[in-house]
């Protein structure tokens, strides 16, 4: 029963893996639209090059240009942060939004709306599964360490600078140019800052595609999936192509980008896949946790009540989404684990 | 900045040697902890013994097949720090570029332009983040792995039953 559950789990991952690159790499290059509307026809066909591009070099591997990740990200965190500052600066309420009273009475106002919004809510964090799925390659500490002292930092300084720009022009947002990311980059740099969005972005893709490959290397070696063709790309251990699952991935990609067209409706069918594999987590953590630790069954009581109220609350507003096309990475999620059970 | 950071990260390893210096008595592995980077300098077999040496197999060997071994990392701390931070934090850092603009314009039954929609937003932003992220994964789950790797197959494999 629970290697079922870790098989779906692991098939959704792959239905993740799909909209990840195409969402961001879409919204990165989207960027556009504000540098100049007349640019705006120029974002699918760029987008598509550009992901296209990634997947074909996938089987040189990421060691030649693998180094550079880690600077441009922080480059990119550190610009969003000031970004974000600036705008905190000129409205500093915007922090009172730390508090949690403020998303309960969020919650209480709009009921079913409110409950709506947390399928947007949770694109936010879309992504947290790899901060676990990649603990073999960094190990525990690291990970923690670069998350409390700079992405959380910088993740929110950009959410409530974009918080307190929405409030200082509250019109803006029916305007169909509205993205509140990128109007808060001074218009100078704005094509700047979409080349460096859009590497970040590309990053992103990378470390989802990786993620797709390993997830795919540990399933064989388990024996869920047919012995796939590997082809270790350097001598690193972790360095990893796998073919088919590359050019799946990469259909299945650009045939999001070119039907959903934008990241908006991107949006729409994202987060069912990701709310799953929060839920199965959950349970497999629990299960690991009395059986190998024997941790009280008092606490894990209280951590599972906690975390499963929260995602539950989350998947069931992102099931509101598969009339929208959340069937898509669902039924992605259900074909790879159907193919792995057999 | 930096060098705070620097400086946080030696005494990090300093107090897990120190621990093995000061309790030199017993030469048993530190306890992991959740702040502590011990397992991270190496592996080192619970109470070394020459017979065991002798006769049963070789003790990188029995490090090996140890159910809990955790990775050990030979790269330095700063560079596996950065190098995390492209490859873990890709998705989550740039879902900034997206996520308020996807709120603010499907979700304006709820998600309004004011003072109420605006901190309520950020604070459920914030919010599941420090529960989903910061507490589920950064806290708990990290600490369940097999043979030092994570992710949801890891997980599963730690059930499924070994011969």
């Amino acid at each position: 029963m629970l290697i079922t559950l870790g098989i779906f789990g692991a098939g959704l991952f792959f239905g993740d893996g799909m909209i990840t690159p195409a969402i961001s790499v879409l919204s990165a290059v989207g960027g556009l639209n504000v540098v100049s509307t007349s640019l705006s026809h120029l974002i699918v066909p760029l987008s598509v090059v550009i992901l296209l591009a990634l997947f074909v070099l996938q089987r040189f591997g990421t060691g030649a240009v693998g180094w550079l990740f880690g600077p441009v990200i922080l480059l990119f965190f550190a610009v969003i942060g000031i970004l974000g500052l600036k705008e905190i600066v000129q409205h500093p309420g915007v922090l009172q939004g730390l508090s949690p009273s403020w998303a309960v009475r969020f919650m209480i106002d709009h009921g079913v709306y409110a409950w709506l919004t947390l399928g947007g809510v949770v694109l936010c964090c879309t992504g947290a599964e790899a901060l676990y799925a990649d603990r073999g390659h960094f190990g525990a500490t690291p990970i923690r360490m670069t998350w409390f002292t700079i992405v959380l930092p910088a993740v929110m300084l950009s959410y409530l600078g974009q918080g307190a720009f929405i409030l200082s022009d509250p019109k803006n947002v029916s305007s169909p140019n509205f993205n509140p990311f990128f109007q808060l980059v001074p218009h100078g740099l704005l094509v700047p800052m979409v080349v460096l969005a859009t590497a970040a972005t590309i990053i992103a893709s990378q470390a989802a595609i990786t993620g797709s490959f390993s997830v795919a290397k540990q399933a064989v070696q388990l024996g869920f999936l047919p012995r796939l063709r590997i082809v270790h790309t350097s001598n690193l251990e972790g360095q990893i192509y796998v073919p088919v699952i590359n050019w799946i991935l990469c259909a299945g990609v650009a045939t999001l980008v070119l039907v959903f067209r934008s990241s908006n409706k991107l949006g729409d069918i994202y987060g069912v896949a990701v709310t799953g594999t929060f839920i199965l987590n959950t349970i497999l953590f629990l299960a690991v946790a009395r059986a190998l630790w024997h941790t009280p069954k008092w606490r894990l009581a209280v951590l599972g009540t906690l975390f499963l109220t929260v995602e539950v609350a989350f998947f069931t507003s992102n099931l509101s989404k598969i009339g929208h096309g959340a069937y898509l990475p669902l039924g992605v999620g259900l074909v790879v684990a159907t193919v792995m059970i057999r | 900045m930096n060098g705070l950071r620097r400086r946080r990260r030696a005494q990090v390893a300093d107090s897990a040697e120190g621990e093995l210096k000061e309790n030199g008595s017993s030469p048993t592995r530190p306890k992991q902890s959740f702040n502590e980077a011990g397992h991270k300098l190496g592996y080192w077999p619970t109470r070394p013994d020459a017979r065991v040496k002798e006769i049963g197999p070789s003790a990188a060997l029995q490090a090996a097949s140890d159910e809990g071994r955790d990775v050990v990392a030979h790269a330095g701390k700063a560079v596996l720090a950065l190098g995390a931070l492209g490859v873990v934090y890709g998705d989550i850092g740039t879902s900034p570029l997206y996520t308020q603009q996807f709120i603010f314009t499907a979700h304006r039954n709820a998600a309004m332009p004011d003072v109420a929609g605006v901190y309520g937003i950020a604070s459920l932003i914030f919010w599941t983040l420090m529960i989903e992220v910061s507490l589920k994964y950064a806290g708990f789950i990290m600490r369940a792995h097999n043979r030092g790797d994570g992710g949801i197959m890891a997980l599963t494999a730690r059930r499924v039953p070994r011969c």
